[in-house]
């Protein structure tokens, strides 16, 4: 690999952090939505890294984008990852990882916009 | 989709530019590549027009009773696989000089003009068939490359590296509500900067002695600017 990122690795990561490895609790079509909204996000708080995207936001498909390098430099891609656990556990409704949920969606924003939080 | 599975590659940009992200990216917490690339295009540019640095010597077959011709730079050679030169050498920004091919003064002739950049017009049709050269300055265009970095000529890159390194570092840092905002960074960079830009229009106005001539009246003899008790 070159360096870069699939969208696969991204997903593997973010199962680590659900310690959802096969995929039980939350299904991959619910990794990627968060994901995809985490991709949306991050061009809402840094539009520089999406120049020549800026209306047309990469959004993945749990079908056939496992392989396919993210589109979001290396930097950042732990962000995402973060949003991405935060969020899935956001849409949980029984309401015990709202706490944890919150501190990573912020922890999220931080990374973005101050790069060394 | 696919990103970029290699950064750079060669032979476009040069060495120099390459090297100059990897210090920018190294210097400035949290900056995107595309950023970089785009302010160094913006640094290259507003260099290139302020100093004429980058010049070429463009051939420009004159004809009896032709007073309009269109000129363009050279094509960079082709990056291979490739074997069609497609990629613009920069772009035109105004006309230095133009003369007979057969003159080895240079002497300015012709009293042509380029309102339109590219647009060569002859103040008077030509009474004889000659070759004639314009000298242009130019300045980068878009990039075209596919990996967005500006192409330049590769001594230009070099011996005013510090120069665009400051103006790409002073740019950065004055980029609002970026997380690598800093206003005294970005002002001492692009004092750097500025300073370096004045030189290296001296530099160009004295190519024949280059390097010697390289200072700058300071800005008290600006003209410009009201004197004191006026």
């Amino acid at each position: 690999m070159a360096g870069y990122l699939t969208v696969g690795d991204v997903v593997t990561q973010i199962r680590g952090i659900l310690q959802d490895d096969s995929g039980e609790r939350w299904p991959d079509a619910k990794v990627y939505q968060s994901l995809n909204m985490g991709m949306l996000e991050a061009r809402r708080l840094r539009p520089d890294m999406f120049r020549g995207v800026l209306d047309n936001i990469p959004q993945y498909d749990p079908a056939s984008d496992g392989g396919t390098f993210i589109y979001l430099e290396q930097q950042y891609v732990p962000a995402l990852v973060i949003y991405t656990a935060g969020m899935l556990q956001a849409f949980d409704i029984e309401g015990v990882e709202d706490t944890r949920a919150a501190a990573m969606l912020s922890t999220f924003t931080a990374k973005m916009i101050t790069g060394g939080a | 989709m696919a990103l970029r599975p290699v950064p750079f590659p060669p032979p476009y940009p040069s060495a120099g530019a390459t090297r100059m992200m990897e210090n920018v990216r190294g210097k400035v917490l949290g900056v995107a590549v595309l950023t970089a690339q785009a302010e160094l295009f913006s640094v290259e540019r507003d260099f290139c027009d302020f100093t004429n640095v980058w010049q070429e010597d463009i051939d420009v077959p004159v004809t009896v009773g032709v007073t309009t011709y269109q000129i363009s730079p050279a094509l960079l050679p082709p990056i291979p696989p490739a074997v069609t030169p497609t990629l613009p050498n920069g772009k035109i920004k105004r006309l230095l000089n133009f003369y007979n091919s057969t003159d080895p003064q240079k002497q300015y002739v012709g009293n042509p003009t380029m309102r339109i950049p590219g647009v060569l017009v002859l103040a008077h049709p030509p009474t004889a068939d000659a070759l004639m050269v314009a000298t242009v300055a130019k300045v980068p265009v878009d990039p075209t490359d596919g990996q967005d970095m500006p192409i330049i000529d590769d001594w230009i890159m070099e011996t005013y590296y510090d120069a665009f390194q400051n103006g790409l570092l002073g740019r950065l840092h004055l980029s609002v509500s970026k997380p690598y905002f800093n206003k005294e960074a970005g002002a001492f960079h692009w004092k750097l900067y500025n300073k370096a830009r004045a030189e290296a229009r001296v530099d160009v106005m004295h190519a024949n002695l280059h390097g010697a001539q390289a200072w700058r009246f300071p800005q008290s003899f600006a003209a410009t600017r009201p004197q004191r008790g006026v």
